[in-house]
């Protein structure tokens, strides 16, 4: 829609990275030959994602936001479910947080297959998009549904060892990247604006949708659990390859990535859709723009950026000693979650929800601080040598408890906001930092994960907070009408 | 319920502009006014063909004198920092057969607009700025598990000049994609003054 306006939303979220980079460089860290392409990378992933966003807006938004009431207006619940189903997989599919996750996995790990973490991936998603529909159609409470779903993730993450739960909640927190997002908030909205329901319906679906990954990767883990046994070994094969042989590349594995999803939307606009021809033709072109920022975003990512980012991690670690890396971690996390696209949505969004008693800047800072305890507890981690597991049962088990003293809004927009603060810089940049780190995919992966948490029980917190201090209005109020 | 019989002026302003416009307008005696989140359909065809062209607006509906209106608009026009258009519309009574500009406005089920804006760009008109809006469900729409559905609307709003406004309307409606039953309304108002909010244009 808005290519100007987007394009400078980008650059204040990468431009923040460049600098600290930079400083970095000419301080602790000289990256030497691998300057240069970061330096380009980040233009491009700054030319990607706009083009990118711009393309959703006009592409998947109407698509997204069309299904969402043609489903409900269909009045057939096996209809809904199946073609939530089909969208949920194929959008994530194409999803690019979730090829620059596969594909790092696979390079640390090759005895995973990339193309079958995916689909897996993908197939989770799909499954738990349902779950998300039929709670708003039938109303259930947010509460059970998700403390229902996350008790099934302790019992078969426990299971699976922390390397496999690691990534099976990096795979979370990436499929709530910029593509579904946008698609999943549609598809909720859609839904519950036709169906009327209370407002805290149209929250939720995103949250409940990203369940459904970690429960895939922990099946896919403990069907082959011979496999991933095998000792990580750090590939490093990626560094010779030059622009042009990364770019092919991309183009093609994108290219299969989005065609099941271009012919789903095929299909549909010519059964339930139909788009009249001119609407019809913009979101074509918006789908184009959509893949070819993309194609742009994932070649700059590979290119540049994550070889830049585990450099870094290298460096520093090697270097500077375990204090100032987990510093500089802290720092980056703060950053990257301010300069995230997504989270200034959300932080507006709350601001709205409490009619302006809560700040957009209160909650910037409570997520910054959040992140940026997330982004160091995972480097700490990996000097420490401390279970994943426990990362994983100590912070969701505090979100889902606090569920119950905070005002179930705050909690359908914390579990939404989940994946908004694990967008396109942290799987690119900050996963490829911490594997540098930690020199093996063992330790390094679960970042993503525990960025994802983290809004959680800030954006809850402030929940609380909220309630207080209307009870304290309240109470004001009735002691002013008593002293009367 | 208080019924007014003064003008209404509506003003398209760039996104984030409205509150600026609601200052100016208030120090010159306006009571208040409503400000709706809106989409600009973009005038140059190249930007649009590409679905690109299109901007965020804030539309201002405000109910009010006709000479005040007036001058809000030139106290804008005189600030000069706000871009957007402004439409000074007659009350019921008036008789203004002769009036100028003319305003379009087609209320549609979602999704309809980029034809309608397309057809009626290619019959002369330069610009138009779309609503998201909601239909109130009629009773014999159905329920669905218990719930009513609302259909998902958009409001496009058009303004041209008197000659040019038997083209566009006919162009509206001979699309195709409209000749279903129920799947939208239009009418026509005159517009008593018209005016761009800079100076500049």
């Amino acid at each position: 829609m808005d290519f100007v306006s987007k394009l400078k939303e980008t650059l204040i979220s990468v431009l923040p990275i460049m600098a600290i980079v930079l400083i970095l460089n000419f301080t602790i860290a000289p990256l030497g030959e691998r300057l240069v392409p970061f330096i380009i990378s980040g233009f491009l992933l700054v030319i990607g994602l706009s083009l990118f966003l711009a393309g959703t807006d006009i592409g998947m938004a109407p698509v997204g936001e069309k299904l969402g009431s043609v489903l409900t207006n269909k009045r057939n619940v096996w209809f809904m479910l199946a073609i939530g189903f089909i969208i949920g997989f194929g959008v994530t599919l194409a999803e690019p947080d979730v090829t620059v996750l596969v594909n790092q996995v696979h390079s640390l790990n090759p005895a995973i297959s990339a193309s079958l973490l995916k689909v897996m991936i993908s197939l989770g998603l799909g499954i738990f998009v349902d779950i998300g529909l039929m709670k708003t159609v039938f109303g259930a409470p947010l509460k059970w549904v998700l403390l229902v779903a996350y008790l099934i993730v302790f019992v078969l993450v426990g299971m699976i060892g922390q390397s496999m739960a690691s990534i099976s909640f990096d795979a979370s927190g990436a499929t709530t990247g910029p593509l579904a997002v946008p698609f999943l908030l549609a598809l909720g909205i859609g839904v519950s604006a036709s169906t009327r329901h209370d407002k805290d319906g149209s929250f939720g679906l995103t949250g409940i949708s990203s369940v459904g990954p970690i429960l895939a990767v922990a099946i896919m883990a403990m069907a082959f659990a011979k496999g991933s046994g095998e000792a990580a070994q750090a590939a490093e094969a990626a560094a010779e390859s030059t622009f042009w042989t990364t770019l092919l590349h991309t183009l093609k594995n994108t290219a299969i990535g989005f065609a099941p999803l271009l012919a789903i939307i095929l299909v549909l606009q010519f059964t339930i859709l139909r788009f009249p021809k001119i609407k019809f033709r913009n979101i074509c072109f918006g789908i184009v723009f959509s893949f070819i920022g993309i194609v742009i975003f994932l070649s700059g990512a590979e290119f540049g950026f994550v070889g830049a980012g585990r450099q870094l991690g290298i460096l520093i670690s090697g270097n500077s000693g375990p204090v100032v890396t987990v510093l500089v971690a802290l720092v980056f996390g703060g950053i990257v979650v301010i300069a995230e696209p997504a989270v200034w949505v959300l932080t507006k969004q709350v601001e709205q929800v409490t009619a302006g008693r809560i700040k957009r800047r209160l909650v910037m800072v409570f997520l910054a601080i959040g992140v940026a305890i997330a982004v160091g507890l995972a480097i700490l981690r990996s000097y420490l040598n401390i279970n994943y597991l426990w990362f994983i049962f100590l912070g969701v088990g505090l979100s889902l408890g606090m569920m119950f003293i905070c005002p179930p809004l705050f909690s359908g927009i914390a579990f939404d906001s989940g994946g908004v603060a694990s967008g396109p810089m942290s799987t690119t940049f900050l996963l490829s930092f911490a594997l540098g780190v930690s020199g093996s995919a063992d330790m390094g992966f679960g970042l993503v994960g525990l960025v994802a948490i983290s809004p959680l029980i800030a954006i809850q917190i402030l929940g609380v907070i909220f309630r207080l201090k209307e009870q304290r209005n309240k109470k004001e109020v009735a002691d002013a009408a008593s002293a009367e | 319920m208080l019924l007014l019989q003064n003008n209404a002026m509506i003003a398209v302003v760039a996104n984030g502009q409205a509150k600026r416009f609601m200052d100016i307008a208030r120090a010159e005696g306006s009571g208040g006014g409503t400000v709706v989140p809106a989409r600009g359909t973009a005038a140059k065809s190249f930007l649009s063909f590409f679905g690109l062209g299109d901007k965020s607006k804030e539309l201002i509906f405000m109910v009010i004198d006709g000479d005040k209106a007036g001058r809000i608009v030139d106290a804008v026009r005189k600030e000069g920092r706000i871009q957007g258009v402004a439409a000074i519309m007659g009350a019921a009574k008036e008789n203004s057969m002769s009036a100028k500009w003319k305003m379009i406005t087609v209320i549609v089920n979602s999704g309809y607009t980029d034809d309608i804006m397309d057809a009626a760009r290619k019959a002369g008109a330069t610009g138009g700025t779309v609503m998201h809006a909601r239909g109130t469900a009629s009773p014999e729409d159905a329920t669905f598990l218990g719930v009513t559905i609302v259909p998902d609307k958009e409001m496009l709003m058009i303004l041209c000049s008197g000659e040019q406004l038997d083209a566009i309307v006919n162009a509206i409606q001979s699309l195709e994609c409209l000749q279903e039953p129920k799947i939208g309304i239009m009418y026509i108002q005159d517009v008593t003054d018209f005016r761009n909010l800079d100076p500049r244009k």
